[in-house]
């Protein structure tokens, strides 16, 4: 493998790597699933 | 109580009581926040006065521009920064985790550890004593004792994490914990040194060339995005809430704020470094990275503006708030021009002037500054279990005193810079510079005269909320007219009249 090939790959695995990364985050925070538990997480400094 | 009088745990009644709170040690910081920020405004003052009066410098190495511009750069960065953000981290962590701080005195060796270290890092560098790294000027025996001091704020912090009562761990101790970890990162790695000797004070970087410029930039930047941007962040997701009395406007949006703010943020150093030995591919990316920044500085921005989302009114009756969203607006300013600034073709105009010096001081007095105000004003009364400030009115003159400043401060950086970078590169016919470099610098002086006015304005108001709160810990309050009465509406025009 040459160094360009290797650059190539590289610049590949990291964008999807990030980019997984990123919808991972999106999937956490709209998941219908956390609605409930991030509307009571947001009324937490209230109810101190 | 006795047990047979006790309501159940199970029963519907039963309200959870609360732990007991180690607020001893926020106490403690919220007034180190008040003194070391006195301090750190009263020195900006003296150096700003210094630019545009030179014999300020006294002629004594103590007290030149040299030593004393670390001096308010850690002052206000790390002393009044730093303490506002152990005080309110520690606040905010029990409240939202239902739980007491971890580790038995643990705390408090953080709260007075840091002391000593900002004690050391001054001491240092009014005798000259520095490593000359841009915000990471102490040398290697305060960088030590502060890896340890710091280390123990991540024990403490995670501790009572592990131990908390609430399932969720609330958003506000998501970017304090990434303010912490990262400073962490950060100090540990552009701090690593060689001392000459283990009795002498001086060291010597393990980095080199360029290499080192990139390490101290991308720790530099991320001082920045990290210690100033992060931190306060946790604080505003906190009392801009609490304050408001409504929950924050979008928490699903603070979840996508956070991780790509963090993640964009680590990579956006190198723009620091434009035109410099530094390859084109990293000034580049450093560029790029800062222009998405652009994306969650903003949505941040907007999530806490809109959390008053049907409170606007209390914009008018509640200096305090109003404190709090100002701060905001200048966070959302500051992070609109970064990315411009960060732009090469714009960054060969700003680069080195006093632009940059507006730049930072719109974020570094309007946000964290003002953001930080708010906070000690929300903190003052619930730690000294008083029913309210002394005085609201004080509060309203504090704003528009230091918000006057803040103008005056920027916009008189802003017309400096611009002209300054427009003399240095400005050409005659024949291709020669058509300023020398003393007529650019003399050009500056009305422009630093208003900026020390500004930053006197700002001092002032520290100094009336600084006196605010003492009256307000001695459990007084001021005789005056509630800033909530309603004004009477004009009668609008009939018809005829019109």
């Amino acid at each position: 493998m040459t160094y360009d090939e290797a650059l190539v790959g590289a610049s590949i695995a990291s964008l999807l790597i990030c980019l997984s990364v990123f919808l991972s985050a999106l999937w956490y925070a709209f998941r219908p699933a956390s609605r409930a538990r991030f509307e009571r997480a947001a009324r937490l400094p209230l109810e101190d | 109580m006795s047990e047979s009088t006790a309501t159940p745990a199970t029963s519907p009644g039963y309200v959870r009581p609360l732990p007991d709170y180690n607020d001893d040690v926020v106490r403690f910081c919220t007034v180190a926040t008040v003194l070391w920020g006195l301090v750190g405004f009263l020195v900006g003052l003296i150096i700003a006065l210094q630019l545009g009066f030179p014999a300020l410098n006294l002629d004594l190495p103590w007290t030149s521009f040299g030593r004393l511009r670390p001096l308010h750069t850690s002052a206000v960065i790390f002393a009044f920064g730093g303490n506002a953000l152990i005080a309110t981290s520690f606040f905010v962590v029990q409240r939202t985790c239902r739980a007491r701080l971890w580790g038995g005195h643990l705390p408090w060796f953080v709260a007075i550890g840091y002391q000593i270290f900002i004690v050391l890092a001054a001491s240092g560098y009014v005798m000259g004593i520095t490593e000359g790294r841009e915000y990471a000027e102490p040398e290697w025996y305060t960088d030590i004792w502060l890896t340890i001091v710091w280390v123990a704020y991540l024990v403490v912090f995670l501790g009572t994490l592990i131990k908390r009562e609430e399932p969720h761990i609330y958003v506000a101790n998501w970017f304090y914990l990434a303010f912490i970890v990262t400073v962490a990162m950060l100090h540990i790695a552009n701090n690593l040194s060689m001392p000459v000797s283990w009795t002498g004070t001086k060291s010597y970087s393990a980095f080199s060339g360029v290499q080192d410029a990139l390490l101290q930039w991308w720790y530099g930047h991320n001082a920045v995005g990290f210690f100033l941007t992060a931190g306060f962040l946790g604080m505003m997701y906190y009392f801009v809430p609490k304050r408001a009395g409504r929950p924050v406007y979008s928490y699903r949006l603070s979840i996508v704020h956070f991780w790509s703010l963090i993640f964009l943020y680590i990579w956006a150093g190198p723009h620091h470094l434009h035109y410099t030995a530094l390859p084109d591919w990293a000034q580049t990316l450093g560029m790029t990275f800062s222009i998405m920044l652009w994306m969650p500085s903003w949505g941040g921005m907007i999530n806490g503006v809109m959390t008053l989302s049907g409170a606007w009114d209390k914009l008018r009756t509640d200096p305090v708030l109003r404190l709090m969203v100002v701060a905001l607006a200048f966070y959302g300013m500051s992070t609109f021009e970064g990315p411009v600034m960060s732009i090469r073709a714009v960054n060969a105009l700003s680069h080195y002037t006093d632009w940059t010096i507006g730049h930072v001081h719109s974020g570094a007095l309007g946000w964290v500054g003002f953001i930080s105000f708010g906070a000690l004003y929300c903190l003052v009364p619930t730690l000294w279990g008083r029913r309210r400030l002394y005085s609201m009115q004080l509060v309203n003159w504090h704003f528009w005193t230091a918000t006057i400043g803040i103008v005056l401060y920027m916009t008189s950086m802003w017309i400096a810079g611009i002209q300054q970078g427009l003399m240095w590169r400005a050409y005659d016919k024949l291709g020669f510079l058509q300023y020398t470099f003393i007529e650019a610098v003399a050009a500056m002086h009305p422009y630093y005269l208003i900026r020390a006015l500004g930053g006197a304005l700002y001092l002032l108001g520290a100094l009336i909320m600084a006196y605010n709160l003492f009256m307000t810990t001695r459990g007084l309050e001021r005789d005056e007219e509630a800033m909530d009465e309603a004004v009477p509406a004009r009668p609008a025009p009939s018809p005829a009249r019109a």
